[in-house]
């Protein structure tokens, strides 16, 4: 009985064992074929892309969406592909990314979208390490290694940059080269009329020109809610509680208690506040398209911006106008560990990557992963990125795309191909390029959540600004709500991805 | 019998599936998602938490800031919406010259999207270039911060709805008006009442039920109050200026706390409820023409 038994269990098994090791094998095949990808490198032009119809979603107008158009349809043209661009508001793209995401549903090919939402986004979309291996046209090497660290999320890179973002600070030059206005200044204030180094300094000339110029406005910053207001904030609070030290600015790396209801941030906050009454009368409805639209028509003093506005005017005439400087800082920094404030010889001038840098990614429910990797290579690739932030064939005031590659700031002709006088990009690049290699550049939040936690940050801000609420009062409710996220996601989760975001572990 | 009784069913049926699955199974999910938490999409399942949410309700400041900014959306609005919309339609009520023009012009701001009047309301009180200021300084007045100071952002929201509403108000209540037996009145007049006494003590006693219908009509709309808020105000300065549904919005749309923006969604619904309940139980057992 036993033995008939084995009889008719013995083949099964055989031809089992037999389907197994056939499984192991093509398993193997197939990891070994994946342990060494071949890249594969293609001109755009020898692409059959014909019939193939991409959706790719960006922010819309003057900043983001517009820039790309140009060389999508030159893309479109080249494959015979053919893109729809779906363009979304500022403050609905991460809900509608989201949604789509969450939901499952296959609504793009290509998103264009920001680092700092990655805790979120990370599971929805394609790693790109494998294509990007050795693909020439992406030229990886070429990137900024800060650049190239902001879109790696758990040793993976989600996001090819088009853009890395720093904040800065503008003045207007040709007023601050008017030997009335300097000699004004200096009897006045009793020192020279320059780009501000010190937040102090910043108020002093804001206040001036309100005050002595009735055609210029003395500042203008982003202070209305819902409009990126939370990263002029943190570009200027971050000088006043790190020296580039890793977490600082957001939470104790130790246990996640938020920090942005220290002296430091509150002072930085108070400081704030003061310039709404130096600032343009409307300050408070001001977001940075407004900024964009009016500080280069001349009539601003300083201005606070990513550098979008640093950039050349439309009619590429008068590019003397516009200053560009790197973002002022406090004359003391708080240290979180003592509970003192610091007094430095030089002011504390962090450079911040308020937003990180747009970026171009691709969702898992894409069904065109290999062609929309195609546009994003051909997008992201040293010749097509120079001229998107050199603004070679945008004429709109401002762009959002700043550069990211070594060959961005190597090639200063391209700059000047793009109609940019010489000087002005040599200045321009210098600068960024020292912000950009700094060790003590701080990056931006990138925690799940991050998102809820800037938006909280966003309302406690613009409460204080327009004197709803006491700077304190403002940030300890601040502080709370971020709590009461972090508690929400999981304490420990959040540590662990806020450790991980700023290199702790 | 039983033959007619089946086939009645049978075509009932579609009705009710289409019920259930639009409308009910909706209501019965998101009141499950209220007890809960859910990770859409994110493979995490469904997470029970009983009354947590409801609970953490009671002590989030920003909730309570919401509803009372909603609260006192609704009853400002609804009764100036009415006050005004009864004064226009009982103004053409009396028939005055070019009447007819008016009441054309007067539906107007209803058939626009509200996003659209946002986004005007926003121009005109704009500090800088708006309507509001220009005027206020060609009068000698200061500049107002009317979109960066809460009470002066509410009340601009609130001119835009009432600006966009009023007219729903006039007209049912120029409908009703029309529809008031004039035996009374004209017997009235007879007896030498003045205009004010037959309005207080006759029109306004036979407006009743239709009143209080769209009344309610409208404050169970304005309690859904969003698309001006968002475009005017944002919810700012701060979130001083949120509502509750722009806040229920926030925390399922923006942060995907799924399970706290349904508890939000079923608070607003049972306010909903309590506002509505008594008025139709009132209308039912105690206002008649009769």
């Amino acid at each position: 009985m036993k033995n008939q038994r084995a009889s008719r269990i013995w083949p099964v098994l055989k031809y089992g064992a037999a389907l197994c090791g056939l499984i192991v094998l093509a398993l193997a095949l197939i990891g070994a074929g994946r342990a060494e990808p071949e890249p594969e490198v293609v001109d755009p032009e020898e692409l059959e892309l014909e019939g193939v119809q991409l959706r790719l979603g960006v922010e819309t107008g003057h900043a983001l969406g517009d820039p790309i158009k140009p060389y999508v349809e030159e893309w479109e043209e080249m494959t015979g592909a053919s893109v729809e661009i779906t363009e979304i508001p500022f403050a609905e793209i991460y809900p509608r990314f989201m949604t789509s995401f969450h939901a499952g549903t296959d609504d793009f090919d290509v998103v264009i979208i920001l680092p700092t939402w990655l805790g979120d986004m990370s599971q929805f979309l394609v790693p790109l390490d494998d294509l990007i291996e050795g693909d020439d046209m992406a030229a990886w090497d070429d990137v900024l290694p800060i650049c190239q660290d902001i879109v790696t999320w758990q040793d993976e890179t989600l996001i090819m940059p088009l853009d890395c973002d720093l904040f800065m600070s503008f003045y207007n030059r040709t007023a601050f080269l008017d030997d009335d206005h300097r000699a004004a200044f200096q009897d006045i204030y009793g020192y020279e009329l320059a780009p501000p180094e010190t937040w102090d300094q910043y108020y002093d000339i804001a206040e001036y020109f309100t005050e002595e110029d009735p055609d210029l406005y003395g500042a203008m910053e982003s202070m209305s809610r819902g409009t990126q207001t939370f990263w002029t904030g943190l570009s200027r609070m971050v000088g006043y509680v790190s020296q580039g030290e890793p977490g600082a600015l957001f939470f104790d790396p130790e246990d996640m208690t938020p920090l942005i209801n220290s002296p430091g941030h509150v002072r930085a906050l108070e400081e704030w506040v003061r310039v709404v009454d130096v600032g343009a009368p409307d300050i408070l409805e001001f977001d940075v398209g407004d900024i964009r639209e009016q500080f280069p028509l001349n009539t601003g003093a300083l201005a606070l911006d990513w550098a979008s506005i640093g950039f050349i005017p439309t009619d590429r005439e008068n590019q003397e106008l516009i200053g560009f400087n790197p973002i002022p800082g406090p004359t003391e920094v708080y240290d979180h560990d003592t509970g003192q404030w610091i007094e430095l010889d030089e002011p504390n001038r962090v450079p911040y990557m308020a937003a990180l840098g747009w970026g171009a990614a691709i969702p898992v429910t894409s069904n065109e992963q290999e062609a929309a990797w195609q546009l994003i290579r051909y997008l992201s690739s040293p010749e097509i990125s120079l001229k998107l932030v050199s603004m070679r064939d945008n004429y709109d005031p401002a762009t959002g795309y700043q550069p990211f590659r070594y060959s961005h700031f190597e090639n200063v002709d391209g700059w000047v191909e793009s109609e940019w006088d010489r000087d002005r990009a040599e200045e321009y690049l210098e600068a960024t390029f020292e912000s950009l290699t700094a060790d003590f550049v701080k990056p931006d939040l990138r925690i799940p959540g991050a998102f809820e936690y800037l938006d909280e940050l966003d309302a406690g801000l613009t409460a204080a600004l327009a004197g709803e609420m006491e700077p304190q009062e403002a940030l300890d409710e601040v502080a709370e709500r971020w709590d009461a996220i972090t508690n929400r996601k999981g304490r420990d989760v959040q540590l662990q991805m806020y450790r991980e975001s700023i290199g702790l572990d | 019998m039983q033959k007619t009784a089946l086939t009645r069913r049978t075509l009932l049926l579609p009705a009710v599936v289409i019920l259930l699955g639009l409308s009910i199974f909706p209501l019965l999910f998101s009141l499950a998602l209220s007890f809960g938490d859910w990770g859409l999409g994110r493979g995490v399942p469904y997470e029970w938490r009983g009354l947590s949410n409801y609970a953490a309700l009671l002590a989030d400041g920003r909730y309570r800031n919401a509803a009372f900014n909603t609260v006192l959306y609704v009853v400002i609005t609804v009764s100036v919406q009415y006050i005004l919309g009864l004064a226009l339609a009982w103004g053409l009520f009396l028939r005055p010259p070019g009447g007819r023009i008016f009441r054309v012009f007067f539906i107007f701001p209803m058939m626009l999207a509200p996003v659209a009047v946002g986004y005007m309301w926003r121009l005109m009180f704009q500090s800088r270039i708006g309507a509001a200021n220009f005027f206020l300084a060609a009068l000698g007045f200061e500049p107002v911060r009317w979109l960066s100071a809460r009470w002066f952002a509410m009340s601009v929201v609130m001119m835009a709805e009432i600006w966009q509403w009023t007219p729903f108000m006039f007209l049912f209540l120029y409908a009703a008006l029309m529809n008031v037996p004039t035996s009374p009145i004209d017997a009235a007049l007879v007896d030498g009442a003045s205009g004010f006494q037959v309005f207080r003590h006759i029109v306004l006693p036979m407006l009743m039920p239709i009143s209080i219908a769209v009344i309610m009509l409208r404050a169970v709309e304005a309690v859904k109050i969003l698309d001006t808020v968002y475009v005017i105000t944002h919810g700012g300065p701060g979130n001083t200026t949120e509502s509750l549904t722009m806040y229920g919005y926030n925390v399922g749309l923006q942060y995907f706390n799924l399970g706290y923006a349904a508890a939000i969604a079923y608070t607003l619904l049972l306010v909903v409820v309590a506002i509505a309940v008594p008025v139709i139980i009132f209308i039912k057992k105690e206002v008649s023409y009769t």
